[in-house]
């Protein structure tokens, strides 16, 4: 059947129907904002001659920054990611070039009675590692590590971040699992806010430290009495122990030593291990790969905690809680007794850490009174203490459950 | 003709293009505020505006856990002061309740989100720039009877608007919802008790006052967010426990 044309009139009436019902649509478009998204931020973190210190609150989920020049607490920001809860930043770590901190969150166990849910437990909540504006502490990035991070250490760089896991609760939820029991090294790329490595190193690791060269990192092994050395040389890291008793523990969930808190010397030669059971320090010498034992303390008016050291590496300053004190030794054979100060409560309330400050003054953190319940604890403080007899020269009132301080500027290295 | 006809033609047909309609990113941000769909979680519920009132005087009667949003732009703190930076305060409701990616709030959406919220804070106004006191008890205990004749006017106030109707659930923002009091009763009621309970109503109306007060965190789960004490009093918190009761 032959086909017929449309009459003009109609293909042309058909064609402007067709047309016309595609007219008139209206497609919505959205101007793009000129400035940046979420305000201006900003890139100068204001850092004075005098140097800063930041102060971590660990029950408060805060960080103080402390102007060592002036005396004063400048500032307390907020450094929480977890609402609601005790997110604890306990250990943290600066990098002035990047204007950047860095602090591991450890999220607590539930043991106050928050609520019947909260009684279930969650201490295998995961810690957070976070990455804050070290201008405006403006959240950079995060990344998940394992359950109960407790110490960090930054590489040289700044391009790598190490997190210990003091982990109690594997340790004993694993107990005749000595695989199971160890806790991990988490390395984390800084840039990328990634994960690069997990290690398992030894049982409840804490205290750490990177050494200068970046080839090994040095870890505090409670569970096991022992430093855990870790070497990131070749294509896969190996995990030494050296242990204090000379041979592994018969309890890993009971140690005889408990060693917690762990100090580079400034020379980087010497790895100083403070045992939080022994109420000792002992060092180890990086050179020969062993404990010396001529560097061995007598046993301290209490536990052990994290030594700050002057200058020329020749002297330490040991803060101990049992009896709040400061101990000052010589770092060499023998380590003879330089001196020695307690504490009244109300001058320093456990003492955890000493560092020497960028102004030539010993930086003492005091935790204070703290409970699992925040409205029964007390603030803590920093004392800043003179290097030649260890008086206070001036004190800092920061948050609840200061743990560490580090700092930026002010000749910091 | 056909000269006539395809002149016409040729003069209508650039005239049948699409037409544009240009609007400031603060319309985008507007209109993914009110939208459950922006996260693009299929288990969201949520819009921002469910939750919040855009300005204190469309609140009504409602009993909101969040805060009004006009003015939050200019708020030097946000989450009872958990937070001092507006995107860390969207990005927990983004992504704790909307379920949604923290990386979503970098691109287009954070950026006509925020253009939105600065829309509500135009230059030289302080209304509602002021810090929002939102406090969030840690430890709950049980509060004790309330009154029971007062529970659902709480309820039409405070948990209507997501639950839907007492018992039935009708009306509720979706299907994984739960069903009020059935459901709680049933996952709680026959739990063994915890240390310092001897009694299943207390021990029930105690999970309700914990999951008022700390929604879907410290230890509970789901999406809900937490009320404040001051969004919404123990009293009327203790009112509202009345609706739960075990056999």
């Amino acid at each position: 059947m032959p086909h017929r044309p449309l009459p003009i009139p109609l293909a042309a009436s058909l064609l402007l129907a067709f047309c016309l019902a595609g007219c008139g649509e209206e497609r919505v478009v959205y101007d793009r904002l000129d400035a940046s998204a979420w305000g201006a931020g900003c890139s100068d973190p204001g850092i004075p001659d005098g140097g800063l210190g930041y102060v971590t609150n660990s029950l408060m989920n805060s960080v103080a920054v402390l102007d060592l020049g002036a005396g004063t607490v400048r500032a307390t920001h907020p450094v929480g990611v977890g609402p609601l809860a005790e997110n604890g930043p306990h250990h943290l770590a600066v990098d002035l070039a990047r204007s950047v901190l860095y602090s591991p969150l450890s999220f607590p166990a539930a043991a106050i009675p928050a609520g019947p849910h909260a009684e279930h437990g969650s201490s295998d909540t995961p810690g957070i590692f976070v990455k804050r504006s070290l201008c405006d502490f403006r959240l950079l990035g995060q990344v998940d590590v394992d359950p109960n991070p407790g110490d960090m250490a930054l590489s040289a760089d700044g391009r790598t971040a190490y997190v210990s896991h003091f982990d109690l609760r594997r340790a004993q939820s694993n107990v005749g699992d000595p695989e199971r029991q160890r806790s991990n090294l988490i390395v984390i790329d800084t840039a990328t806010m990634t994960r690069t490595a997990t290690i398992p190193v030894c049982v409840a690791a804490h205290g750490m430290v990177v050494s200068p060269d970046g080839r090994t990192v040095f870890m505090a092994c409670y569970g096991d009495d022992a430093l855990g050395v870790v070497s990131l040389d070749g294509p896969r890291p190996t995990v030494r122990l050296v242990y204090l008793g000379g041979s592994p523990p018969r309890n890993t969930t009971s140690p005889s030593y408990g060693p917690y808190s762990l100090a580079l010397s400034p020379d980087g030669a010497s790895v100083w291990l403070g045992c939080a059971v022994a109420n000792v320090l002992i060092a180890y010498d990086v050179a020969s790969g062993a404990l010396d034992e001529s560097r061995l303390t007598r046993r301290l008016p209490g536990k052990a905690w994290f030594p700050g050291f002057s200058p020329d590496g020749s002297t330490m300053v040991v803060p101990t809680q049992g009896r709040d004190s400061v101990t000052r030794l010589s770092t060499g054979p023998g380590m003879a007794l330089r001196d020695q100060r307690y504490f009244t409560p109300e001058e320093c309330t456990l003492p955890h850490q000493v560092a020497y400050g960028p102004d030539g003054l010993y930086y003492l953190v005091c935790e204070g009174r703290h409970t699992s319940d925040p409205a029964r604890s007390q603030p803590g403080s920093i004392l800043a203490l003179h290097p030649d007899d260890l008086r206070t020269v001036r004190s800092f009132p920061v948050g609840v459950f200061p743990d560490a301080i580090v700092f930026a500027g002010g000749g910091a290295r | 003709m056909r000269s006539a006809v395809a002149l016409a033609l040729a003069l209508l047909l650039p005239a049948c293009a699409d037409t544009e309609l240009r609007l400031p990113a603060s319309a985008e941000g507007a209109a993914i505020a009110q939208n459950p769909g922006a996260s693009r979680s299929r288990y969201n519920v949520f819009a921002c505006t469910t939750c919040h009132a855009v300005r204190p005087s469309e609140v009504g009667a409602r009993l909101l856990p969040g805060a009004p949003l006009e003015g939050a732009a200019r708020r030097p703190s946000f989450w009872g002061g958990e937070t001092v930076h507006l995107h860390e305060a969207v990005e927990r409701c983004w992504t704790f309740f909307m379920r949604g990616t923290p990386t979503d709030l970098d691109g287009r959406t954070g950026e006509a989100l925020y253009a939105w919220l600065e829309s509500l804070s135009p230059d030289g106004s302080t209304a509602g720039a002021q810090p929002v006191a939102q406090t969030y008890p840690r430890v709950v205990r049980p509060l004790g009877d309330g009154d029971a004749t007062r529970a659902q006017a709480v309820w039409t106030r405070a948990c209507a608007s997501c639950h839907g109707a007492i018992g039935t659930g009708a009306g509720r923002l979706g299907p994984l919802v739960s069903i009020v009091p059935g459901d709680t009763q049933r996952e709680h009621c026959d739990e063994v008790l915890p240390a310092g309970f001897t009694d299943r109503t207390t021990y029930v109306r105690t999970v309700v006052v914990e999951k008022v007060r700390h929604g879907s965190f410290l230890g509970y789960a789901g999406s809900m967010p937490p009320f404040s004490v001051e969004a919404l009093s123990d009293d009327d918190v203790r009112d509202l426990t009345m609706l739960f009761r075990c056999p």
